[in-house]
């Protein structure tokens, strides 16, 4: 590599880190699955997350965060809610995400009946395995709230 | 980030990456052969596109973020905002969660049911070109050089568009980068081609993929770009 080319590199290599820097701990990210139960009465959440204290619905339930891999698992009764001949599960989070990844894994049989997302996220519906899988995705998200109601047939 | 910043981020982007053109070309081509040769994927003889296996195939608990990061597709003259993302997951029944939250078993029983067979983790990605996001399947990343670089490999799909389809995806495009890492940042360099009906649109790609600990100062993190 010639002298020349050596300089430019460097130059450039400045100039990313000077662009970069700036954002260093910035950058926040979850990516959660939801195992809902057969009984309708609880979850598994568990994947990675930067900074779990936007979950509040998480604080009175049993949760295992590994700080140094950002892994989160927790069961939880506060997600499910029974209405009726329906079933609600409301997912809020609090706090500005760069990126929001997450899916919910709904017993099968369950009929999705209405999906609620805050502006921003876009959201799949599909079957998997016995399971209504509903995959939420988003960018540049400031407090993030998914609800869902469905039904079992 | 601020408009400052991303300006020293292209200019800084687009120096670096044209020196290292030359070298990631040459470890492209020298990539594992293409997923389609091993019956990843069925063509589609009419050239509208290949399906890939069931949506949700890539069910699971993600354990670590492998590449994350952003920077532009460049065609012709235009400019396009990507976004990446490969993750790390456990493969992962649905069924088999339910079984365990059915037994009442402990929270930390079920951590090590999920992180019993590390050797089965798989990758699952996505990328935001503008504002599409498409999702990364058949994702491989290859040892490039016997160093710290690799080439990353994936395809591009989306949903299946149909009413009978919906379980299924299809293959829109094709994402090949050579990930050079340095004690000065991680950056991704290579191509990206959408499938048209009629056409290929090919892009080229600048990514910076410095993970936010490095950007901190703590120095490479060899283990966030170990290979699965």
């Amino acid at each position: 590599m010639t002298p020349s080319i050596t300089v430019v590199s460097s130059f450039a290599v400045i100039f990313l880190f000077v662009a970069t820097a700036a954002t260093a701990d910035d950058y926040k990210q979850l990516s959660l699955s939801v195992y809902v139960d057969e009984d309708l009465s609880k979850a598994l959440v568990a994947g990675y997350i930067c900074d779990p204290s936007g979950l509040s619905f998480l604080n009175s339930s049993e949760r295992i965060y590994e700080q140094d891999t950002g892994m989160l698992y927790a069961v939880t009764d506060s997600l499910v809610k029974s209405q009726g001949q329906s079933w609600d599960i409301a997912f809020p989070l609090s706090g500005y995400y760069d990126e929001y990844h997450a899916i919910f894994y709904i017993p099968g049989g369950a009929e999705l009946k209405e999906m609620d997302c805050s502006q921003g996220l876009v959201f799949l519906s599909s079957n998997y395995n016995d399971s209504l899988v509903l995959n939420v995705h988003g960018f540049d998200i400031t407090d993030p709230e998914v609800n869902i109601r469905f039904s079992i047939s | 980030m601020t408009s400052i910043n991303k300006m020293f981020l292209a200019v800084g982007l687009a120096v670096l990456l044209l020196t290292l053109a030359k070298i990631g070309s040459a470890q492209i081509q020298d990539a594992e052969k293409d997923p389609i040769d091993e019956g990843v994927f069925a063509i589609d003889p009419e050239g509208g596109g290949t399906r890939s296996r069931p949506s949700g195939m890539n069910a699971g608990v993600t354990v670590e973020v492998v590449l994350n990061g952003q920077g532009f597709a460049l065609q012709e003259n235009r400019t396009h905002l990507l976004r990446i993302n490969v993750e790390r997951l456990i493969p992962l029944e649905p069924v088999n969660i339910r079984n365990m939250l059915a037994a009442n078993r402990s929270l930390t029983e079920i951590r090590e049911a999920i992180m019993a067979e590390p050797e089965k983790a798989a990758y699952r990605g996505f990328i935001r070109l503008d504002d599409t996001i498409y999702r990364l399947e058949g994702i491989r990343i290859s040892p490039a050089d016997g160093g710290e670089n690799f080439v990353l490999d994936a395809y591009l799909t989306v949903p299946g568009q149909g009413p009978c389809d919906q379980n299924h995806s299809t293959v829109a495009g094709r994402l090949q980068a050579f990930i050079a890492s340095s004690d000065e940042g991680v950056i991704g360099q290579g191509e990206l081609v959408l499938y048209t009906a009629m056409n290929f649109i090919p892009y080229s790609l600048l990514l910076d993929l410095t993970p936010a600990s490095q950007k901190a100062g703590a120095g490479p993190q060899k283990d966030q770009l170990m290979l699965a």
